[in-house]
């Protein structure tokens, strides 16, 4: 039970310094997912509004540490687990929120826009989008196929029933049939890899917002960020994959579960796939916002259009008239979906019940 | 290249759109042949309706500067014209367009000149793709 004390807060104390790092990922000219024009990343109610975040960020911890302890107390262990990192992650959005009105409040009372000329770029030549990475999209495919060349072999020598799940002492407390119990890791990790590198392909397609003052210098930050994201989701992928195959050798044991270390080995990849992103979101930033090549082409005399009104509280864009169904986001590192396009929506309510189906019908029986 | 739509311009974004691909086209930038981006791939660069756009490769394909074609898209295809009358009211916007500058008591050399300089741009601009 100490261990799980230890990995809740862990997790917890990743998440928080995750939400710490976000606002130096954006560009300098986002602020909380308002934007504001370069010469004001400097004004004093942008300091401002970082202090509040990170005050309420502070106190989103804590609340979320004496929730855990409450939901402990009452019993409620295995409710804790999932509520806490969740409590953490509303209220540092709360925090993000405030901060956002606070930006949005200076610059609408500084009228920080006025003489400003706004516009928008784009590329012509084609040519130059960033291609999806085939080489590196074996990474995940080796792990199904040598998951699904395991499962072949040890088929024959299973039994009837499988023990699928397990506690966190190795405990077996939850059984299932061989078909379709043995198939779960390998089924899991094709659904993963669809998913994941569905996403990846698309990526070059996504708008990338040029910045009208340096364009040359933001298409090939752009690039970079895209390509460098592009095979770490097929590293992730490869990673998420290798836990699938773990938790396969156990199903089929391959090897037998020993308490402790079906938990640690399990969080191996995660924890990797935790620093692979982390790392990553520091290198190049939101967009190549922190990364420093790319030269200064010709400036426009234009600034990055005022689009504020299609972010709906700085986090979800809303925006009839734009074709596009990801766009980069405002706060954090990736794409985030424009809610007016109904696909859109389709989009979350598949997932979402892609997500309830696999658990609900998750052919699991206690014995 | 770079195409820019500035939102306090007079001009709507369709005509932006059009007008810096012809000054492309004409500076040597977009190659006869090339592709222009999809209608849609650019309204979703741009953030911007398609229609727009659309309205922009139609009056370009009209202008005869680009050809349409059902699975490439929009490319860059002149038709060549043979004299300035063939281009649509060329000849009455440069009146307007000179009777703006005369009016305002610019000098006919003055003008002459400075449309010199401006052929001049473009063909030095042709020379620089050429390297």
């Amino acid at each position: 039970m100490q261990l799980f004390y230890v990995i809740e807060a862990v997790v917890c104390l990743t998440v928080a310094f995750i939400y710490w790092l976000l606002p130096s990922l954006s560009d300098k000219t986002l602020a909380f997912g308002a934007r504001i024009p370069v010469e004001r990343a400097s004004d004093p109610s942008i300091a401002h509004a970082t202090r509040i975040y990170r005050l309420l960020l502070l106190i989103s911890v804590f609340v979320a540490a004496a929730a855990t302890w409450a939901f402990v107390m009452a019993g409620a262990s295995t409710i804790a687990i999932a509520i806490s990192p969740l409590i953490l992650v509303a209220l540092a959005t709360f925090g993000y929120y405030v901060a956002h009105r606070l930006v949005r409040r200076a610059k609408e009372q500084g009228n920080w826009y006025s003489g400003l000329r706004e516009g928008m770029v784009a590329e012509v030549a084609e040519a130059q989008r960033a291609t999806f990475p085939y080489a590196w999209a074996a990474l995940p495919l080796l792990v199904i196929v040598a998951t699904a060349v395991i499962l072949v072999r040890v088929f024959p020598t299973l039994p009837a029933t499988l023990a699928t799940h397990f506690d966190f002492s190795g405990q077996a407390n939850g059984f299932s049939p061989r078909v379709p119990g043995a198939f779960l890791p390998v089924i899991s990790e094709l659904f993963v890899t669809l998913l994941i590198g569905g996403v990846a392909f698309f990526i070059p397609k996504y708008r990338h917002t040029l910045d009208p003052s340096d364009p040359q210098g933001s298409a090939e930050r752009g690039r970079i960020f895209q390509r460098r994201w592009m095979r770490a989701l097929m590293v992730i992928a490869a990673l998420t994959n290798l836990t699938q195959l773990y938790s396969g050798l156990i199903i089929w044991q391959v090897i037998r579960p020993v308490s402790i270390m079906i938990s640690i080995t399990s969080l191996v990849p995660a924890f990797a796939i935790i620093v692979l992103v982390v790392a990553l979101a520091l290198n190049t930033g939101q967009a190549g916002a922190r990364l420093r090549t790319g030269q200064q082409g010709k400036a426009t005399g234009l600034v990055y259009r005022d689009d504020d009104t299609y972010w709906k509280a700085g986090l979800f864009y809303f925006n009839r008239d734009d074709p596009s169904l990801f766009v980069e986001r405002r706060f954090g590192v990736g794409w985030t979906l424009n809610m007016a396009r109904p696909v859109a929506w389709i989009l979350l309510v598949a997932v979402a019940a892609l997500i309830i189906v696999s658990i609900v019908l998750l052919p699991h029986h206690p014995r | 290249m770079f195409l820019t739509i500035e939102l306090d311009d007079e001009r709507p974004i369709y005509q932006q759109i059009r007008d810096q691909i012809v000054v492309g086209i004409a500076s040597g930038e977009l190659e006869e042949g090339s592709a222009l981006p999809s209608i849609r791939q650019l309204a979703v660069d741009f953030g911007i309706n398609m229609h727009t756009v659309n309205r922009a490769y139609e009056m370009l394909q009209r202008d005869g500067f680009v050809r349409m074609r059902r699975k490439t898209g929009a490319v860059v295809h002149v038709t060549r014209a043979a004299a300035l009358a063939d281009l649509p009211s060329w000849e009455t916007r440069q009146r307007i367009l000179l009777a703006e500058a005369l009016g305002r008591g610019i000098s006919a050399s003055s003008i002459l000149q400075h449309v010199q300089k401006l052929l001049g741009d473009f063909e030095t601009s042709h020379y620089e793709q050429m390297k």
